[in-house]
């Protein structure tokens, strides 16, 4: 009897807890946003990994002599000619592991795509919205911004629009 | 009060209806205005068309627009009834009432009413006063009005469309699916390159049965592959074609246009000429038709405004009073020439040259060394006119410069010939299809660039004899004139300098006048590619035009005739540069990237090579103050390329530092004469630039 009184308490309990659950919607706070997070040197880069559009292999670029060091060269992604950027030369060069062999292709806005280099295919991470935006906002100042997490390298998240204008004015002012 | 979606794009489509009707009707009236034997067959053509669009537009409740179609069919009926010619000022009210009706559709385009700004009184007006007088007029009309009524109320009907409009925008998209499509299939044809030679190496390795089973079924899905890659290369060579039937018109649909605007020139003006046309049956790309439209008309306004004289100096001078324009259109291969040119004046040479020196343009030196296809060029500077006066047809200098800007944007050329009393023709050279053009492949090094064939006057084989080298610049004799020669490598920057050789293949480019001799590795031969902006990152490097896909989707990279022409010879002088210079050798695009953006911050000039071949050829040319070479060099090896440089007179003694992501290759490094070794870990731009930077000053010390 007892134990039969101690089953239908738990499942009252349990369904009042799932009542409740069912009734609060998931708060802003929680919300989070997926990342695509990917090596390069010592560091851990990031983008919103709604802005990936493919991983391709190197081997399809075509150098651009005369361009800006920045700029790997050109190649053809679904029918448009994108620009291949080199990240590193984009954030600093700061050594290297191994030489990046994948590109990222990457909407930057607007419908307009280019690609970026990177040592490995990303892997996919979240991160809780309100972190991100505040980092976002950052980003876009500064084209990069680290992003508060509990990973033991911290992330940086980045703004490509921002850092190939930056990299446009120092090649011109070269 | 916006109307209906509905109605909007019921009033859309009856847009281009009455386009198509007011067109014809135009080229009917100047039909008619030439007096043909059947008269009574055109007038019926144009009330037929009078007819349909004042059913249309009073069904759409375009009431003004009706009542004018209404009008000019009363005066087309009085004219019909009195025997009275289509001329003169019922032929200019006729014209102006369907220019009117047209107009104003076009306005009801976007709010489904004739907007209450737009007034017909001037046209309606125009239309009574070119009324024939005679008996019975007035009473005519009443009575046409009860005649038409019944007719009207059946005709009113609207009439099903024989074709489908199709917006531009989707017929673009389509375009760009169908290059995305040949472009996946080029990747097929790579995998399949790809699985051929997995093949072969699985055969070459294990001889048993077991490997021979297995390379026959890779040859067979190879073969299978190809198959679907050819029948994927019908299927989009028959879905381009017929895009291309969707997206082309015949050049008759810019042409036809022409005779009302050569019509209303020489009323404007006062003189008499007739336009011919050769050659209306090629068909172009819509996109071109539409963008020649403007130049063509501005080269009759010329022709017309500048070139046929009065009636009664033509007769002075001998020539038929009516004077001859001809547009003639030519298709060799891909490329259209089309010619505008007239019998009139002809362009006085003595004249521009005077000009062009009184407004600052050149100074007399210069314009006493201007051949003439340099003064013909004087003619495409903006705001150059001879003409003292400004009139409607011309005189304010707007016009050729944009001819120039438009046959520019569609990658061709125009040019002039003129004989003074005789006449002037200009001629367009442009690609018949939009964005396809004729392009010459060349190599330099080891990269092959294409320049567009029409910049191309000729190639030839240097001889020795034909290189004179100057203090600032070589240059080549070439006939009587002597042109500068430059080297296609030195001038993308892949090497330092360039020793000409005997037999070596060089192409005269000529732009705008100006002409020079550019020495290449090789010719690749010519094709029709496809040739596509450069992505806006790079869109400002005045190098490029653009970029095509080869076969099997290879890029070429199109270089910009201005801009090879323009080049100052001082910019290629490789001496006298104070910078250090670098040659990196990396058979990775990224990591000669990051070499470049770390050494070029500190003021380095950096050359790369991806292959140990291609850095011994550059320095056998070119001298650096530091070599870096990967240790890992593809199929070479970056410690023999070192003992190979250090086992060569000319290149002992220049520092070479040996990078690698292992350390263990260290020793083996200095072992064969390294200067230094980098582990690639460290490599940061400030260590690369301070670590370089002291080599040079031990070096120095």
């Amino acid at each position: 009897m007892n134990h039969e009184l101690r089953s239908e308490e738990v499942a009252r309990v349990l369904a009042r807890r799932a009542d409740r659950l069912r009734a609060v919607p998931l708060a802003d706070e929680e919300a989070v946003v997926w990342l695509a997070q990917f090596p390069l040197a010592d560091e851990v880069y990031a983008l919103p990994l709604e802005s990936l559009r493919g991983a391709i292999p190197l081997r399809l670029v075509r150098s651009v002599p005369l361009c800006p060091p920045h700029v790997i060269g050109t190649l053809m992604f679904q029918g448009d000619l994108i620009t291949a950027l080199s990240l590193a030369s984009l954030v600093g060069v700061r050594g290297w592991r191994s030489d990046p062999a994948t590109l990222l292709v990457v909407e930057v806005g607007a419908a307009a795509l280019c690609a970026i280099d990177c040592e490995a295919v990303p892997r996919p991470t979240t991160l809780v919205r309100k972190v991100f935006e505040a980092a976002e906002a950052r980003a876009r100042l500064e084209g990069i911004a680290e992003l508060a997490s509990e990973a033991r390298r911290p992330i940086l998240l980045l703004d490509l629009p921002k850092l190939v204008a930056m990299a446009g004015s120092e090649a011109n002012e070269r | 009060m916006s109307a209906s979606p509905a109605l909007l794009a019921v009033i859309r489509n009856f847009a281009g209806e009455a386009q198509e009707h007011c067109e014809k009707a135009t080229r009917t009236i100047l039909a008619l205005e030439l007096g043909p034997d059947d008269e009574t067959k055109l007038h019926d053509a144009i009330a037929r068309s009078l007819h349909t669009l004042k059913g249309s537009a009073g069904t759409l409740g375009l009431a003004a627009l009706s009542e004018l179609a209404h009008r000019a069919e009363d005066l087309l009926g009085e004219v019909k009834r009195l025997h009275a010619p289509v001329k003169g000022d019922v032929a200019d009210a006729l014209l102006a009432a369907f220019d009117a009706f047209l107009t104003g559709v076009r306005l009801a385009y976007d709010t489904g009413d004739v907007p209450a700004s737009y007034s017909l009184d001037d046209v309606l007006a125009r239309l009574e006063r070119a009324r024939p007088q005679g008996e019975g007029a007035a009473s005519v009309r009443g009575a046409t009005q009860a005649k038409e009524a019944p007719r009207a109320a059946a005709d009113t009907t609207p009439r099903l469309a024989e074709a489908w409009r199709v917006d531009t925008a989707q017929v673009v998209s389509l375009m760009k699916d169908v290059e995305r499509v040949r472009d996946l299939r080029f990747r097929v044809d790579r995998r399949r390159l790809e699985l051929d030679e997995m093949g072969s190496r699985l055969k070459a390795k294990t001889p048993d049965d077991r490997s021979r089973r297995e390379y026959h079924q890779i040859l067979s899905i190879s073969r299978g592959l190809r198959a679907d890659a050819e029948e994927a290369a019908d299927t989009i060579a028959s879905l381009e074609q017929g895009l291309r039937s969707i997206s082309t018109l015949p050049l008759r649909t810019l042409l036809e246009p022409l005779y009302r605007a050569i019509r209303d020139l020489c009323r404007q003006t006062g003189k008499e000429a007739r336009l011919s046309v050769v050659g209306e049956e090629l068909t172009l790309d819509r996109r071109v038709l539409d963008a020649l439209r403007g130049p063509v008309v501005q080269l009759l306004r010329n022709a017309i405004a500048h070139g046929i004289e009065s009636p009664e100096m033509r007769e002075g001078r001998g020539k038929h009073r009516e004077g001859a324009v001809v547009v003639r259109a030519e298709q060799v291969g891909n490329t259209l020439f089309l010619a505008v040119e007239d019998d009139g004046n002809g362009v006085d040479f003595d004249r521009v040259r005077r000009v062009a020196i009184d407004r600052g343009l050149v100074s007399a030196d210069q314009a006493a060394r201007l051949d003439s296809p340099g003064l013909a060029e004087l003619l495409f500077r903006p705001g150059f006119s001879t003409r003292p006066d400004v009139s409607e047809a011309s005189g304010r200098g707007v016009g050729l410069d944009v001819v120039r800007a438009v046959v520019d944007d569609l990658r061709g050329r125009v040019d002039v010939e003129s004989v003074a009393g005789q006449g002037t023709r200009f001629v367009l050279t442009l690609p018949i299809e939009l964005g396809s053009s004729p392009v010459l492949l060349l190599r330099a090094v080891d990269q092959v660039f294409g320049v567009p064939m029409l910049a191309a006057e000729s190639g030839i084989a240097l001889r020795e004899d034909q290189v004179l080298s100057g203090r600032a610049e070589a240059r080549l004799q070439h006939g009587v004139d002597t042109l500068p020669l430059r080297d296609l490598g030195v001038l993308m920057g892949l090497r330092q300098r360039w020793v000409w050789q005997r037999g070596q293949p060089v192409v005269v480019l000529r732009h705008r006048g100006e002409r020079l001799a550019l020495g290449v590795d090789a010719v690749e031969g010519n094709f029709d590619l496809v040739v596509r902006p450069m992505p806006v990152e790079v869109r400002n490097v005045a190098a490029y035009l653009g970029a095509a896909a080869l076969a099997l989707g290879d890029l070429v990279l199109v270089l910009n005739p201005a801009w090879i022409v323009g080049r100052s010879a001082a910019v290629e002088r490789s001496t006298g540069d104070p910078r250090r210079r670098a040659l990196v050798v990396d058979d990775s695009i990224t990591a000669r990237a990051m070499y470049r953006t770390a050494l070029e911050s500190g003021g380095w000039i950096v050359s790369t090579a991806s292959s140990a071949d291609q850095a011994l050829q550059l320095l056998k040319h070119s001298v650096y103050d530091v070599v870096l070479v990967d240790v890992a060099l593809g199929e070479s090896d970056g410690v023999e390329l070192t003992s190979e440089l250090r086992s060569r007179r000319e290149t002992r003694s220049v520092p070479v530092v040996l990078v690698s992501a292992r350390g263990t290759e260290r020793d083996r490094a200095l072992a064969a004469g390294a200067t230094l070794f980098f582990d690639k870990r460290d490599c940061t731009a400030q260590f690369l630039r301070e670590q370089l930077g002291s080599l040079l000053a031990r070096g120095a010390a």
